[in-house]
C-alpha cells in the first residue's frame, strides 16, 4: 500500500500559516495531539486533480533551534517524520527575515516551496516582489499569495502537486543540520546566511510609494502605548469580556439555550420518563440534581458551552488581531514583580475563560518555574468565565461586596505571585517578543479556530462532566459525601460561615462554577448575610480548581507539584477567608 | 577630556534613534533566541519605544525587549 504523502507547513508565527491551510484543505480539519505531547497539530486533506495529500499545519517557528515545547514539536515533524514536500509561509514584508530560514532548510536538504503571502500588506508598505527572479535565483518554486482573499491558492496547490508527484528526491531520512542542536550554532553562519538572503533580494524587492493607513496606524501607536493603552485594555475588557461574554453569552445566549430549549422541551419529556424507571438508583443517577441529565448535559451544554463558545471568539479575535503580543507588552513590567513576564499574560487570560485550556497553554512558557508559577495563579483564583459570570450575578446587588471581593481576590494573587517569585530558584527570564501587526482577522480563520477549540472542550470536558455526576452519585450512595461534607464544616465555623456551605465547597471541587451555583442557592433563601456572602465568595474563588483543571494541571506538572500546588491552594484559601472575616467583624 | 563613545547599549540610546547591532551578549540560550529574531550583529535597528518596555523597529518587524535583555545588545550609532 502506497503511504499517503505529506506536506508540511511551516513558517514563523503570525505569517497567515493556518489561513493558508484552511484555504487549501478542502476537508474538516483534524485536531490532535501530538504523540507524548499535549501539543496540538491540525491535518487536513486534499483531494487534488492529480494526487491527494495530507497538510499539516505546525506550530510556527524561527529557526531550527527549538525553544518552546510547541516548536519542538514542529522540529520533531520535520526531522523524524520525512515529510514529503515543505511550504515555507513568508510574510511579504518581512521576506528578509524569514528567508535566512528557507536558506537553512534547503542548506538541510528539505524539498521546499515559498508561499509569500500577505503581498497586499507589502504593497501597502511601497515594496513590490519580483517573485519569478527570486525563483530564478533560489531554483525553488516561490508563490505569491494573499491568502486571506484566497489570492495565489489555486496555483499554490498546483504547484504542490507537480512536485509531489515529480519529485523523486523524496525526502531521505535522518537530515541533520550542519551543527548539533546541543551546540551553539556559530553567529558568523547566521550572519552570513542574513547577508546572503539580502543578496538574493537585490532586484527582487522593488521599493515604491506606499500608502499610509492612518486608522491602522492610529491604533498601532495606541496599544502600544504605555498610557494610552490602559484605557484601550480596558475598552477591550468591558466590550469583549463584559459585554459580548457575560451579557451575550452567559446572559441571552445561556438563557435561551438553558430556559428555552433544555426546561421548555428537553427536560419535561425526560422528567416524564423518570417516571417510568423503576429503580431508585437509576433515577437517582440520571436524574437527581447532581445526576447525568442535570449535570452532565444540561450544566455542560446549556450553561457553560455558550458561555465558553463566546469567551473562544472573544480570544481568537484579540489572537488573531495581533492584539495580545501588545498587551504582553504592555503588562510585562508589572507581570515581573510576580516571576512571570509579558508572556503569561496569554494563559492569563484564557484563565479567564477556561482554566483548564489555560493550564495547557501554559506550556508556551519558557522555563519549569514560569509554567509552575503560572498554574499555581490559575490553580488559586484567576476565575473561569462560568465562574465569573455567577459571582458577578451575586455580588453585583452589593457594589460595595463586589470591589472587597475584587481587591482581597488581586491581593491574594499578587501576593502569591510576589512571594513565589522570592521563594523559588532560578530568576525570571528576559522578555523578548516580536510584535505583529494589527490585522483585521480573517473570519474563516476565527472560526475555524473557535470550533477547533469547542470541539477540544466537547472531547476533553463534557466526558468529565459525566464521570463527575457518576462519582458524586456514587459518593452520596455510600455515605462519602456526608462524610466529607462533616470535615468541611468545623472549617468553615472557623471562617464565621455556616455549615449548609459545606456542600457547596466540596461540589466547587467538582465544578468551580457549581460551587458559585450552590451559593446563589443559599442567597436566594436568604440564609447568608453580606459578611458572609463576601468571605463565602472569596473562599470559593480561592478554592480548589475544578475537576477537569485539576486533572490537567497534574497532567502537565506531574503529581508531586501538583500535589504541592492543592496544599498551597487549600491553606491559602482558608487563611484568605479567616482574615477577610476577622478584617470584616473588625469594621462592624 | 570628553571621549566619544562609540558603542552603547541599547538603553543607552533615546527614542528614535538608528543603530546598528554589534554584539548580543547575555546566556547562550537568550542569546540564539534574540538571534532567531533577526537582532543579528550588523543589523541596522531604530528605537522606537523605551517604555514600558525596549521596542525595536527591525525592517518591517517589530520586536520588544525587555531592560534586562536590552542591556546586554552592544550597538553603535547609525547617522542619517
Amino acid at each position: 500500500m502506497k503511504k499517503e504523502k505529506r506536506v508540511l507547513l511551516v513558517g514563523r508565527p503570525n505569517v497567515g500559516k493556518s489561513v493558508v491551510f484552511n484555504n487549501i484543505t478542502d476537508s474538516y480539519a483534524v485536531v490532535s495531539n501530538y504523540p507524548g505531547t499535549t501539543v496540538e497539530i491540525t491535518t487536513g486533506k486534499v483531494r487534488g486533480e492529480r494526487c491527494s495529500y495530507q497538510v499539516i499545519d505546525t506550530p510556527g517557528i524561527y529557526s531550527l533551534i527549538p525553544f518552546s515545547a510547541e516548536e519542538e514539536v514542529t522540529l520533531k515533524i520535520l526531522f523524524e517524520e520525512t515529510p514529503d514536500l515543505i511550504v515555507q509561509v513568508i510574510e511579504a514584508k518581512n521576506i528578509e527575515k524569514m528567508l535566512p530560514l528557507s536558506l537553512l532548510l534547503l542548506e538541510v536538504g528539505f524539498p521546499l516551496i515559498l508561499a509569500v503571502n500577505m503581498l497586499d500588506e507589502a504593497w501597502t508598505a511601497g515594496m513590490d516582489l519580483n517573485l519569478s527572479e527570486l525563483e530564478k535565483k533560489l531554483n525553488i518554486p516561490v508563490i505569491g499569495t494573499i491568502s486571506t482573499r484566497g489570492k495565489g491558492m489555486v496555483s499554490l496547490k498546483k504547484t504542490i502537486e507537480k512536485k509531489l508527484i515529480r519529485g523523486k528526491e523524496k525526502a531521505k531520512a535522518g537530515f541533520k543540520l550542519p551543527y548539533s542542536r546541543e551546540v551553539e550554532e556559530p553567529v558568523q553562519e547566521m550572519v552570513k546566511r542574513q547577508n546572503a538572503a539580502k543578496e538574493l533580494l537585490k532586484g527582487v524587492i522593488i521599493p515604491g510609494k506606499g500608502t499610509t493607513n492612518s486608522l491602522k496606524e492610529k491604533l498601532n501607536y495606541i496599544t502600544m502605548h504605555p498610557l494610552w493603552g490602559i484605557p484601550f485594555l480596558a475598552l477591550v475588557l468591558y466590550y469583549g469580556l463584559y459585554k459580548f461574554v457575560g451579557v451575550l453569552g452567559a446572559g441571552v445566549m445561556v438563557d435561551y439555550i438553558d430556559g428555552h430549549i433544555f426546561k421548555g422541551y428537553l427536560l419535561p419529556p425526560l422528567n416524564d420518563l423518570a417516571a417510568f424507571i423503576p429503580y431508585s438508583w437509576l433515577k437517582e443517577l440520571l436524574f437527581s440534581q447532581y445526576g447525568f441529565i442535570n449535570l452532565g448535559l444540561r450544566y455542560g451544554l446549556a450553561i457553560i458551552l455558550p458561555i465558553v463558545t463566546a469567551f473562544f471568539f472573544f480570544f481568537s479575535i484579540i489572537e488573531d488581531s495581533g492584539y495580545l503580543p501588545r498587551l504582553a507588552m504592555l503588562l510585562d513590567t508589572l507581570f515581573k514583580k510576580f516571576g512571570l513576564n509579558g508572556r503569561s499574560v496569554i494563559p492569563l487570560i484564557l484563565g479567564l475563560g477556561c482554566g483548564t485550556m489555560a493550564v495547557v497553554a501554559a506550556r508556551t512558557l519558557e522555563t519549569r518555574r514560569e509554567r509552575f508559577i503560572a498554574t499555581l495563579l490559575l490553580s488559586i483564583g484567576i476565575p473561569c468565565s462560568a465562574q465569573l459570570g455567577l459571582i458577578l450575578a451575586m455580588l453585583s446587588q452589593e457594589p460595595g461586596a463586589l470591589v472587597l471581593w475584587g481587591t482581597a481576590l488581586l491581593v491574594v494573587l499578587m501576593g502569591t505571585g510576589y512571594f513565589a517569585d522570592k521563594v523559588l530558584p532560578g530568576k525570571s527570564p528576559g522578555f523578548y517578543m516580536e510584535i505583529p501587526a494589527l490585522r483585521v482577522p480573517n473570519i474563516k480563520a476565527l472560526l475555524s479556530k473557535t470550533f477547533a477549540r469547542i470541539k477540544w472542550y466537547m472531547k476533553e470536558i463534557i466526558p468529565l462532566f459525566l464521570l463527575v455526576s457518576l462519582v458524586m452519585w456514587a459518593a452520596s450512595y455510600v455515605g462519602l459525601l456526608n462524610y466529607l461534607t462533616g470535615l468541611t464544616q468545623p472549617l468553615l465555623q472557623v471562617i464565621g460561615l455556616p455549615p449548609e456551605l459545606a456542600p457547596v465547597f466540596i461540589l466547587g471541587f467538582f465544578r468551580r462554577d457549581y460551587g458559585a451555583a450552590g451559593l446563589y442557592d443559599l442567597i436566594q433563601g436568604g440564609s447568608l448575610s453580606a459578611d458572609q456572602l463576601v468571605v463565602a465568595s472569596l473562599t470559593l474563588s480561592l478554592f480548589l480548581p475544578c475537576v477537569a483543571q485539576y486533572i490537567m494541571v497534574i497532567k502537565e506538572q506531574g503529581l508531586s507539584r501538583g500535589i504541592v500546588i492543592l496544599f498551597i491552594v487549600l491553606l491559602l484559601a482558608f487563611c484568605a477567608g479567616y482574615f477577610l472575616n476577622l478584617l470584616l467583624s473588625f469594621i462592624i | 577630556m570628553i571621549r566619544r563613545k562609540k558603542s552603547f547599549t541599547l538603553t543607552e540610546l533615546n527614542k528614535g534613534d538608528r543603530a546598528r547591532i554589534i554584539k548580543v551578549g547575555g546566556d547562550r540560550t537568550k542569546r540564539r533566541k534574540i538571534f532567531a529574531l533577526g537582532i543579528l550583529p550588523g543589523e541596522v535597528v531604530i528605537l522606537e519605544q523605551k517604555f514600558p518596555v525596549l521596542l525595536l523597529k527591525a525592517g518591517h518587524s517589530n520586536i520588544a525587549l525587555d531592560e534586562g535583555v536590552g542591556k546586554n545588545i552592544i550597538v553603535s550609532k547609525e547617522n542619517e
